[in-house]
């Protein structure tokens, strides 16, 4: 029990479940269906009209979503949360309830690849101003935030280079002009950090990544308000996205909370070592992770953060060229994209995640042509480290 | 499982022969091979339960002690006797006792009988051949009350078969195959 | 929609307690199931009873098909307890191994198809018939089996059993003369399957049920090839059924399973024995399995459509010498076939002029069937005996349960026929020619 309520990994594997409720079964049952029947016609029109609660639809809602629904929401701090079918699901579903045309959103620069194509080229065609603006000092909001803004919205740490934006000092000057603060927490996760507690509104997540922990699905995650939570189902999920996740999904993710915490220490651990062992190597330019002194906003993540995650943004000498070198000497850490699971993955951004910007976009939102991205996985650090300074050390003597 | 005694199956199989009394009939049949001296081997044969056979492969020997020109390698024909009306009487009281819902931590059967061999050995005397009396205490540590054991006693020697065999006249129907042998 | 707690089969009661009463006084009797609710479906047809026997819409949620409860383990409570203490486990949910209500939901399903008062599933064939099997039989018993078992089958008899101090006795399903000799005094069960593989007999099941009645025996026949829309062996008296679910029941060719169906008294002997031997079926796979019964009689007919179809064909190619589908007039059983089968099934056995080595060349220039073992899959399959499920035979072994050179066996699945057709008329015709060539 911590400051008088149980503890995360405790609500983690238990929160919202009672076993009476389904035949004494320890875990939650898969509702694997599309549809509910009514016990009368008139009950089916009620749940229709909002009159009656229940579920009708499995689009709409499904009571193994509703359990993982539940759970996030107690994670994150939020009161309700709905679930998609993957992130960008999760992200067009909540931007869809909120904007309309003529309304003006303002994003942070850093922003992963496809949520950004979706805000400056998706969103644009439909008459919605789309503001990129640095947040990591919030004064650049102050000077660009009208009463117009109906969004504003940031990942903190951001994807690909770990740029973390102050969400209380954000939050404060969003709300003085009446827009949302909504955050894309897939990279802290709820034992890192909780966003809501800072002053943001919606919480979201690529559940793909940590939540899920094993590379095995594809999901996504909205929390917040009951009322902003209902809008989110009954508009961007119902009507707009249809993006709704399969229950299946759902109890891998319930199955992949339990460890979440578990986990989530491991990789801040390893990560931790990981990071040090880079910065300390000849052979790589810079390092940027949360939990090293060299890090720009090092007090910052002290004070956000309760740990500094899993994810490794570095250069190594050479450049792009050099960058995509060392990868390719790597045999345990995999090349692949997406991240936050058991394994060990490497990617390069300006040609992968971040394509989707242009070279020119890129520069300017700070993502450089050499970074490569690492996800430290769940494996034992010294052979994470062993596979790295393998291929570094080689990497050595070419720059050498 | 009360004593390790399925409550549900027992009712399910006493509910099961009440409404369709052949399942309710068991025969059984052994078959005894003369070894050596007083010694001989008994082999259960297939039993029936209702009418579905059963395999019943044990065997068994009984044989006398020396004192009584055997060689003291099983137990004796009396020592069987009072162990298949006892272990019966102990089925009996266990199985009154599950269906009562007693729940029993041990129960342990005493016999002891004497009988005059003069009746086996034809010495005319006013000795019967068989047991005159068998005495047995029966010593139970459960969750019943003395009161409830005195009934259950009751009703486990009125349900036993075996006891209620040795205690009322039984037929008992023979036959003998023969075959001399030539010189 | 209902919030009194939900705890397994809620008809299943222990006993009234009665102080002072004997054993005649407990009032307890054994009924069909367990059951996680009431889902009369007597007088339904075959397609109704497959798509809503058992199936269990979830009371709490009203959610249209039973849930996967992927739970190992279940919260004790009073009714548990109190079900462990009386003996009737099985009514309640304890742990996995012991019961599981997507297990529940197959079975009963099961059970209505095959006309059964209680079903068990398990994690495959193999492991419901030997179950089954130990469950029926006692120290030093003996079987009468057929001698052209299905081998894994066919290994429990004759590996495992003389390892437990029992015997079998292995004799041709057709003989039922030799059968009725075989029985010993200690003879306790009769084990066949209902059609032969891979010849494709049908065995005289009413003759065996009056042998079994006859010598106080029990029967169990595997009716892996004969799924409930063809046959049910229970009405016809046998004692137990008992299938590979992966073949036709499931229908998919995606999991594994096995069931065994029959009275009640039965499968609460076999229960024990599946706590034991720990083959019980994972609560996904008893969701698939569920999913795939929905569609078993609408998949019969199309088996049967494209079988029988098929197998008129190939009766009149001139590559084949012989066809073997009980539906066809030219099968040695088809009367019997008539009086005992529903309707015909997807398999076909046949031989082609050549032998073994015209059989392997045909296989290779089919595109439809797949290679491969198994059966009763939507998807056609197709095997030679020879080098498959009876390889370790002799040939002389193999032309005494009737596999002459030449034999194909092929599970015909739900593809159209003339596609099937097709692709046999072209690759006979190849074979053919390739033999003229030479």
């Amino acid at each position: 029990m911590k400051n008088g309520k149980t503890g995360f990994s405790t609500r983690a594997i238990h929160y919202g479940y009672d076993a009476a409720d389904h035949q004494g079964s320890l875990n939650p049952p898969i509702y694997l269906t599309s549809t509910f029947t009514f016990d009368t016609a008139e009950a089916g029109g009620a749940m229709f009209a909002g009159e009656q609660e229940g579920h009708f639809y499995s689009r709409i809602s499904n009571p193994t979503l509703e359990q993982l629904e539940n759970r996030i929401a107690n994670l994150e701090g939020a009161e309700a949360g709905v679930a998609m079918a993957s992130g960008m699901g999760a992200i067009s579903s909540v931007f869809w309830t909120f904007v309309e045309a003529g309304d003006e959103v303002i994003i942070d620069k850093t922003l992963y690849g496809c949520t950004f194509a979706f805000l400056s080229h998706g969103l644009t065609k439909f008459n919605v101003t789309v503001k990129p603006v640095d947040m990591t000092d919030p004064a650049n909001l102050d000077a660009v935030i009208t009463d117009r803004t109906k969004i504003v919205y940031f990942e903190t740490p951001a994807n690909p280079n770990n740029r973390l934006v102050d969400i209380a000092a954000v939050s404060q000057i969003a709300h003085k002009a009446g827009a949302r603060v909504i955050v894309d927490n897939t990279y802290a996760t709820p034992v890192l950090s909780r966003p809501i507690e800072h002053g943001a509104d919606i919480v979201l997540h690529s559940a793909t990544k940590y939540l899920g922990g094993h590379g095995d699905l594809v999901a996504g995650l909205v929390a917040g308000s009951a009322e902003d939570m209902k809008q989110v189902r009954l508009v961007g999920l119902k009507d707009m996205t249809g993006s709704v996740m399969s229950p299946f999904t759902a109890m891998l993710i319930l199955r992949g909370l339990k460890t979440l915490e578990l986990r989530v220490e491991r990789h801040c651990q390893s990560a931790r070592k990981v990071a040090e062992v880079l910065e300390a190597h000849p052979a790589v330019l810079s390092v940027s992770y949360p939990g090293l002194d060299s890090f720009p906003q090092a007090d910052l993540a002290r004070r956000q953060m309760s740990d500094f995650g899993g994810m490794i943004p570095f250069k190594v000498k050479g450049g792009k060229e050099g960058g995509i070198a060392m990868m390719n000497r790597l045999s345990l850490i995999q090349r692949a994209v997406s991240l936050g699971d058991a394994e060990s993955l490497i990617q390069h951004p300006a040609s992968m995640t971040h394509s989707t910007y242009t070279p020119e976009e890129r520069a300017e939102h700070g993502i450089a042509e050499g970074l490569v991205r690492l996800s430290v996985g769940l494996e034992t650090a010294g052979d994470i480290i062993d596979d790295l300074m393998a291929a570094l050390s080689q990497h050595n003597a070419i720059a050498a | 499982m009360r004593n390790n005694i399925p409550t549900a199956a027992l009712s399910e199989f006493v509910n099961e022969v009440s409404g369709n009394p052949e399942e309710g009939l068991m025969s059984y049949g052994i078959e005894i091979d003369w070894e050596s001296g007083t010694r001989a081997r008994t082999s259960t044969k297939p039993m029936l339960v209702g009418p579905h056979k059963v395999s019943r492969s044990f065997t068994w020997k009984a044989d006398e002690p020396r004192q009584l020109m055997g060689n003291n390698h099983g137990p004796n024909p009396q020592e069987l006797l009072l162990s298949g009306l006892g272990s019966c009487m102990m089925v009996a009281f266990v199985a009154g006792a599950t269906a009562e819902g007693i729940q029993l931590e041990s129960v342990k059967i005493d016999f002891d009988g004497t009988l005059d061999l003069r009746g086996f050995m034809g010495l005319g005397t006013n000795a019967t051949v068989g047991f005159p009396e068998i005495n047995y205490v029966i010593n139970v540590v459960g969750d019943g009350t003395p009161e409830q054991f005195e009934e259950l006693h009751r009703k486990a020697i009125a349900h036993s078969p075996n006891a209620q065999t040795i205690v009322n006249p039984v037929s008992l129907t023979g036959e003998i195959v023969s075959k001399q042998i030539d010189d | 929609m209902s919030n009194k707690p939900l705890y397994g089969d809620a008809t299943s009661k222990p006993s009234t307690r009665n102080v002072g009463g004997w054993i005649k006084d407990l009032d307890r009797s054994r009924r069909a199931g367990p059951y996680l609710a009431a889902h009369p479906m007597d007088n339904m047809g075959m397609s109704t009873k497959a798509v809503h026997a058992g199936t269990h819409d979830d009371p709490r949620t009203g959610a249209v098909g039973t849930p996967i409860y992927q739970t190992s383990t279940f919260i004790l409570h009073e009714e548990t307890y109190g079900s462990i203490e009386e003996g009737f486990g099985r009514d309640r949910f304890i742990y996995t191994r012991y019961g599981n209500p997507s297990q529940w939901a197959v079975q009963e399903k099961l059970a209505t198809l095959e006309g059964a008062e209680s079903a068990l599933v398990f994690s495959s064939g193999m492991a419901a018939i030997s179950a089954a099997v130990l469950a029926l039989v006692d120290k030093g018993a003996h079987v009468v089996a057929a001698s052209d078992l299905y081998g894994g089958t066919y290994n429990l008899f004759n590996q495992e059993f003389p390892s437990l101090g029992m015997s079998a006795t292995l004799v041709d399903s057709y003989d039922i003369d030799a059968i009725e000799a075989a029985i010993q005094p200690n003879t306790q069960l009769l084990y066949f399957e209902t059609i032969t593989n891979p010849v494709l007999k049908v065995v005289d099941i009413p003759a065996l049920v009056d042998i079994a009645r006859r010598h106080n025996l029990r029967l169990v026949v595997d009716s892996t090839f004969a799924p409930p829309p063809v046959m049910k062996p229970l009405e016809l008296g046998v004692d137990l059924v008992v299938h590979s679910a992966s073949k036709y029941l499931n229908g998919h060719s995606d999991l594994i399973a096995g069931v065994v169906c029959g009275p009640r008294k039965l499968v609460d002997m076999i229960w024990p024995r599946l706590l034991n031997y720990g083959g019980q079926l994972d609560p996904h796979a008893a969701f698939l399995l569920e999913r795939g019964l929905k569609t078993l009689d609408i998949r019969m007919r199309a088996h049967e459509q494209s079988a029988m179809a098929l197998a008129t064909f190939l009766e009149t190619h001139p590559s084949v010498d012989n066809v073997l589908y009980p539906m066809l007039p030219s099968h040695p059983d088809h009367i019997r076939a008539k009086e005992l089968m529903k309707m015909g099934t997807g398999n076909v056995t046949f031989f082609v002029k050549g032998g073994d080595q015209a059989a392997l060349r045909l296989l290779d220039h089919l595109h439809l069937p797949k290679q491969a073992t198994s059966l009763g899959g939507i998807e056609s399959l197709i095997s030679l005996p020879f080098n498959s499920s009876q390889a370790t035979m002799t040939a002389r072994q193999r032309a005494d349960i009737g596999i002459h050179p030449g034999c194909v066996r092929l599970s015909v699945g739900i593809e159209d026929a003339n596609d099937l057709i097709a692709d046999f008329d072209h690759a006979l015709n190849a074979i053919t020619d390739m033999k003229g060539a030479a």
